[in-house]
This record gives structure tokens, C-alpha cells and sequence, in this order.
């Protein structure tokens, strides 16, 4: 036979009970937020006045160093202008070209049957020369060696100074018997800081 | 009414009715009043005392900088008086063309020509100014090349810009020369910034290798250089128009 259980609390009883125990409840977690909050606020307070505090030290120490700078005013200034100096000349040192390896290096190429007469050279790397050769072979051989990487007898640093020649115009001149020449040559500007 | 159940209907509405309602209140309170505006304010208080402490470590930097540029004092006088030479404040225009005729006579030329103009560097980021020296000469082949290494271990930076000769074909030796020759000046408005980090380092190696490389180039005083040069003319860079040669050299 199956057990019933009874409860012999009146229904009415019963609902006072669970208001009564749901008002606590209520009580409860309303004190449990207040002291939440005040922890929390506390907290904020506390970070709050040491960051302000860390900042009032710091100004006091910044103000402190301003001063003794401020006395060494003169120095920073000659510092200031000698640092700016320095930077503008360490790059003009290391992009200037020294155009005497140039000179040096053409000149080495060059056979010596072969003259260069007109000479024009710019920064960007462009040089145009005209000149004259005992024979074509003598201008062949002129613009080969320069563009030669393995050529013996120039600055070994600057094997690979000249990066192209072109022949623009080559002519014969009766009365001389000389091959008149023009050559365009491009150079690698970076080659010539020394 | 019984006292005991009118205490207990007070002490249980303020339990359960007041209590609640005012800690309910005074936390509701506490967050408008206190905790939202200072979590909305602790990012901004912070981000403030970082940056103080990053301005402070530079000028706890800068001042020992400073105070290691006093220690060497005579040095950083001693260098800036090199750097001043390489690249001059103002354009010192009279003593510049001197010091190339000089260098021009001293590998052999006959300087048949020397003018200058003032113009400003655009490419970089530095600003400085540059006196634009045309030079005219007759001379060899070495000699160029000797006016070339003369003009390179100069102290006073000359670069050359570009060069033209032609030859003599009577006698192939004879070269007629033009060359543009530019040599900057920088005037350094300087003040004591202080809260500026100074970033100059006297003991690093690329400056000390700089400033030997300076020491060891050729200081031409313009006091040493007997020969005066006559005044040349001044054209101006954009027109290249001839102006009189009693014009006031640039500054």
C-alpha cells in the first residue's frame, strides 16, 4: 500500500512562511550590494588618490629637473646645434660622391690610343663623353674595359663602378684618320663615398 | 493590541522593508556619485601619470646628458668649432670662393671664371642653404683629378655638382673646364627646449669617427690664404640674373 505524506500547516500559513522567508532574502542581498558597492567604491578611491598623489610627486620631480636644465641652458643649446650639424654632414659624408676615384678609375680604362675630348658628367649617375680613337677597335676596346667587372688594373673597389655604355654616334674623320666618338655611360654614384 | 506583536510588525517592516530600500539607495549613490564618474576618470588619471613619468625619464636622461657634455666641456667646445668649419652658420661666401681659387691655383689651374649663387636645398628634410660656385679653369687631365682630392680632404664641405670639360685637340692635353660647385651652410635657430631630449652623444662611434674623419681634412684659413680673390659676380640661383659685384655677400 502506498505511503501519502500530510501537511497539516494551513495553505495560508505556508505563504506567510515563504513571503517572510523571500523578504529576508531580499534584505539579504540588498545589504550584500551596499557592501559591494562601498568595497568597490573605497577601492576606486584609494587607486584614485595614489595615482593623484603619483602625479603630484612627479610633477614636483619634473619641475626639479626643469630647473637644473634650465641652468645648463647654454650647453643645450651648443649640444642642439652641434647635433643638427653633425647629422647633416654625416649624411652629406655618406652620399657625396668623390668624383677624383671617378676620374681615376675612367682614366685607367682607358686605352691609350683612345682621347676623351668632351667630358660631361652629372650627381644622378650619368656621364656623356665624346672622344677620338686611333681605329674603331680602339673605341671597342675603350668601352669594353669599362663595363669589365674583372678589369685588372683600376681600383679593385671600384670593379663594378660603371654599369652601362652606349655608343651613340661613331664617325670617321678623313683629315685626322681618328674615329671620332660618343659615348653615354651610367655610373653607381654609391661606389664613389669613399 | 498586544505591544509584542505591534514591536514585531515595526522591527519587521524596517527589516524588511527600509533596510533594503536605503542600502538599495545609498549603493545606487555611491555609483552615480562616486564609482561611475572615477572608473570613467581612473583611464584619463592613468594615461596622465604615464605620460609624466615617460616626460620625467627623458629629462632625468637629458640632464645627465647634459651634465656628461659639461663634464667634457672643452671637447664639445673643441667639436663644435670643427663642425662650424665643415658647415658654417652663415654662407661666408668671400672666404668660400677664396678657398677654392686657392685650391684651384694650388693643383694648377688658371681660374678663368668664379661666380656664385645662393640657393636652398629642397630634397632633404634638414633646410640648409648652399652657395652654388661656377668655376671656370684651364688645366690637364691630373690636375683635375688633383683639384678633385684637394676640393674631397677640404674641411668646408664642397661637393661638386657637375663638371664639363673639353679638350684642346691641338695639343689633347689642354682641358677647358666648368664646374658647379655647391657648398651648404645651416643656420641652427637653437633655443633650450626643455622638456626636448638631447640626443647628442660626444662618445658614441659614429660620432667620434665623424669627428676624426673632420680632423683629419685640410682647414683652409682664410687669413693663410695670402692672395685675395677679386670680388666675383652674384647671380641670383632662380634667374641667373647678373647682379653687381658690389652686392653684399649672403649671410
Amino acid at each position: 500500500m502506498a505511503e501519502r505524506s500530510i501537511n497539516l500547516i494551513p495553505q495560508q500559513e505556508v505563504q506567510e512562511q515563504e513571503r517572510t522567508k523571500l523578504l529576508s532574502l531580499s534584505t539579504i542581498f540588498a545589504i550584500a550590494i551596499l557592501v559591494l558597492t562601498l568595497g568597490v567604491t573605497i577601492f576606486l578611491t584609494v587607486k584614485t588618490y595614489q595615482i593623484k598623489d603619483s602625479i603630484k610627486k612627479t610633477d614636483a620631480n619634473i619641475e626639479n629637473l626643469r630647473s637644473q636644465i634650465r641652468s645648463l641652458s647654454s650647453v643645450e643649446i651648443t649640444a642642439r646645434t652641434v647635433d643638427k650639424k653633425f647629422k647633416v654632414l654625416d649624411v652629406m659624408f655618406k652620399t657625396g660622391s668623390n668624383f677624383s676615384l671617378l676620374m681615376e678609375e675612367i682614366n685607367a680604362r682607358r686605352p691609350e690610343n683612345v682621347f676623351m675630348t668632351d667630358f660631361n658628367i652629372r650627381q644622378s649617375g650619368e656621364i656623356l663623353l665624346s672622344g677620338s680613337g686611333k681605329d674603331f677597335l680602339a673605341v671597342s676596346a675603350f668601352m669594353s674595359s669599362l663595363v669589365d667587372k674583372n678589369f685588372s688594373k683600376g681600383n679593385s673597389l671600384l670593379k663594378e663602378l660603371f654599369k652601362s655604355v652606349t655608343l651613340s654616334s661613331v664617325n670617321l674623320e678623313k683629315r685626322t684618320g681618328l674615329i671620332n666618338f660618343t659615348i653615354a655611360i651610367t655610373y653607381e654614384p654609391k661606389l664613389l663615398v669613399k | 493590541m498586544n505591544p509584542n506583536y505591534l514591536s514585531n510588525k515595526v522591527k519587521d517592516t524596517v527589516l524588511n522593508f527600509i533596510v533594503p530600500i536605503v542600502c538599495l539607495v545609498v549603493a545606487l549613490l555611491l555609483f552615480v556619485a562616486v564609482i561611475y564618474p572615477t572608473f570613467k576618470r581612473k583611464p584619463l588619471l592613468e594615461k596622465e601619470l604615464q605620460n609624466k613619468q615617460a616626460l620625467e625619464t627623458t629629462l632625468t636622461k637629458k640632464l645627465a646628458n647634459l651634465n656628461r657634455l659639461v663634464d667634457f666641456k672643452a671637447l664639445v667646445d673643441e667639436n663644435s668649432k670643427l663642425v662650424d668649419k665643415a658647415l658654417p652658420s652663415s654662407g661666408m661666401v668671400p672666404e668660400l670662393l677664396s678657398q677654392i681659387d686657392f685650391i684651384a691655383r694650388s693643383s694648377g689651374f688658371d681660374v678663368t671664371k668664379l661666380s656664385y649663387a645662393i640657393s636652398k636645398d629642397e630634397s632633404g628634410d634638414f633646410g640648409y642653404s648652399l652657395v652654388d660656385v661656377s668655376l671656370g679653369a684651364t688645366g690637364t687631365y691630373d690636375k683635375l683629378v688633383n683639384f678633385f682630392k684637394l676640393v674631397e680632404g677640404a674641411i668646408r664641405v664642397i661637393n661638386v655638382d657637375s663638371y664639363h670639360y673639353v679638350m684642346d685637340t691641338r695639343d689633347l692635353k689642354t682641358l677647358e673646364m666648368n664646374l658647379v660647385l655647391r657648398s651648404p651652410y645651416l643656420f641652427v635657430d637653437s633655443t633650450a627646449v626643455t622638456d626636448e631630449m638631447v640626443d647628442l652623444d660626444i662618445t658614441s662611434t659614429a660620432f667620434t669617427s665623424f669627428i676624426n674623419r673632420v680632423k683629419s681634412m685640410k682647414y683652409y684659413d682664410p687669413l693663410e690664404i695670402s692672395k685675395p680673390v677679386e670680388t666675383p659676380k652674384k647671380t641670383t640661383a632662380k634667374t641667373g640674373t647678373t647682379i653687381p659685384s658690389s652686392t653684399a655677400p649672403a649671410k
